[in-house]
């Protein structure tokens, strides 16, 4: 079986596209990454796009209306936030199966305003009678048990935030490029306590492409730049008794952490970077327990030492992480996988780290339910 | 259905838990959806004898709540809800014990 390569990878900034359609922007991104790599459209065997609220309306083969109309095979993914690295991983799957030699995966969204939450089917609405549905009183209450068992205090939550928009300053793609100085952070408004307004990813607009190829395509088109994809996973929830009433982000990373550390025979001691799923602060606080970058209940210590901001040991969300570069829900796991791309490159200009050569991108989807997806590269 | 848990096949058994249960996390919500009256919080509880609910958590501080806080089980009205034919729901939210 075939290694899998990345050898295009970009995105479009993230943020309000309001004059453009959800087949726009897949359109841009996946340009982007064609050129990048040096192939046209013309060259692609398949394409997987991710877009959870567009992948019904066929978003890849609209986007396809844009680029050209190869008649190449598209699979629209719709997995909640895990929808741009289903559609990345199905790519790689792909090109591992040795029947395309490149393959297209692009994430793309027009985000809905406001807060997101799963409506439910029948009966009175619950928001207020049962509790809050909303993402942000979800990623509360599970922050909220880890400073009950560990003592995790409101500012080290809110200094996820103060370092992830600090990032965010370096990227010109982010959404939003601000400092947040802690003060900042724990004044803007309370949306769910202990979550502040600039402690909620922003619903933005964007999109996002790679390239995968075979090694025999890697190798025809130089090794140069390219990525060697180590470990692609997909998990779903495992059975967990208080879930769904009590959202569990934890368990399903940790599935697909330990089985993207076994894919590639590495583990979180050889990892350069990670981009993880930020989207609310208190999950990067979980993220870091659930990925083995510190030992359970070490997390408050870690983001305090400052061993994850850029300089750091192992810096986490560069990009600014969801928190400032955005969350456009289908692009973001592809978003998360080009920033990586960038890093193992050499080329992320001022935010770049230092000789990095290992990445892990993770991303969490939930809708009452949870989906991850963990991809470890490395520079080829 | 089969169970979650293990996908065994074999018939589930009807379970009745009491009304008293502990806190076992939280959130307190301060912008929720319009129309919805904040501040509210947002509480899980795992009621004695094994089962998880989350609910809407009444008559204790925010800033007072700590994890294993107990509480009991009200039934109410929904807030009034009724359904196209006029039949009412039956809800539920928690209530501090120790508390008002």
């Amino acid at each position: 079986m075939s290694d899998a390569f990345i050898v295009g990878a970009d995105m479009i900034k993230f943020g309000r596209h309001p004059d453009k359609n959800p087949y726009q922007l897949a359109a841009e991104a996946a340009l982007l990454a064609l050129d990048d790599a040096g192939l046209t459209i013309r060259d692609v065997g398949a394409v997987y796009a991710g877009s959870t609220f567009n992948a019904a309306s066929m978003v890849a083969q609209r986007m396809m209306q844009l680029i050209g109309q190869t008649g190449a095979p598209c699979v629209n993914v719709s997995n909640a936030c895990a929808a741009g690295a289903t559609a990345v991983r199905q790519a790689i799957l792909a090109v591992k199966s040795g029947e395309y030699d490149v393959v297209l995966a692009v994430g793309a969204e027009k985000n809905p305003r406001g807060l997101l939450a799963s409506p439910p089917s029948d009966g009175p609405p619950a928001e207020g009678l049962f509790g809050s549905i909303s993402t942000p009183a979800i990623f509360a209450e599970a922050g909220m048990v880890h400073a009950n068992r560990y003592g995790t205090t409101m500012e080290q939550f809110a200094q996820v935030a103060v370092k992830n928009h600090h990032h965010s300053t370096m990227n010109p793609k982010a959404a939003y490029q601000i400092e947040t100085p802690l003060e900042e952070v724990m004044a803007s408004e309370m949306i769910a306590w202990p979550l502040t307004k600039l402690m909620c990813s922003p619903n933005v607009d964007g999109a996002a492409a790679v390239v995968v190829v075979s090694e025999k395509k890697a190798r025809e088109l130089g090794l140069g730049r390219a990525v060697r994809v180590r470990g692609s996973v997909l998990a779903s929830e495992p059975f967990e008794p208080r879930s769904p009433e009590m959202f569990d982000p934890n368990s399903v990373t940790r599935l697909a952490a330990a089985k993207a550390y076994e894919m590639a025979g590495l583990g979180p001691q050889d990892l350069d970077l990670v981009e993880l799923h930020d989207c609310f602060a208190t999950a990067e606080i979980l993220h870091y327990e659930n990925l083995g970058l510190c030992g359970e209940g070490e997390a408050g210590r870690l983001i305090d030492s400052g061993e994850t901001a850029l300089g750091g040991k192992l810096p986490v969300n560069v990009s600014g992480g969801l928190l400032a570069k955005g969350h456009p829900i289908g692009a973001t796991g592809v978003a998360n996988i080009v920033e990586l791309v960038y890093h193992l490159r050499g080329e992320a200009g001022a935010r770049q780290v230092a000789g990095a050569k290992i990445g892990l991108a993770h991303v969490l989807g939930f809708a009452t339910v949870a989906a991850c997806g963990v991809h470890i590269l490395e520079k080829a | 259905m089969a169970c979650r848990g293990c996908g065994g096949r074999s018939p589930l058994e009807a379970f009745r838990a009491g009304p008293a249960g502990t806190v076992y996390s939280w959130g307190v919500i301060h912008r929720s959806y319009p129309g919805v009256a904040v501040p509210f919080i947002s509480a899980i509880v795992d009621l004695d004898g094994g089962l998880t609910l989350k609910g809407t958590l009444r008559g204790i501080d925010p800033a007072a709540l700590r994890a294993g806080q107990k509480v009991r089980v009200e039934f109410d009205n929904a807030g009034g809800a009724v359904d196209k034919e006029g039949t009412p729901y039956v809800g539920f939210h928690f209530v501090a014990e120790g508390a008002a």
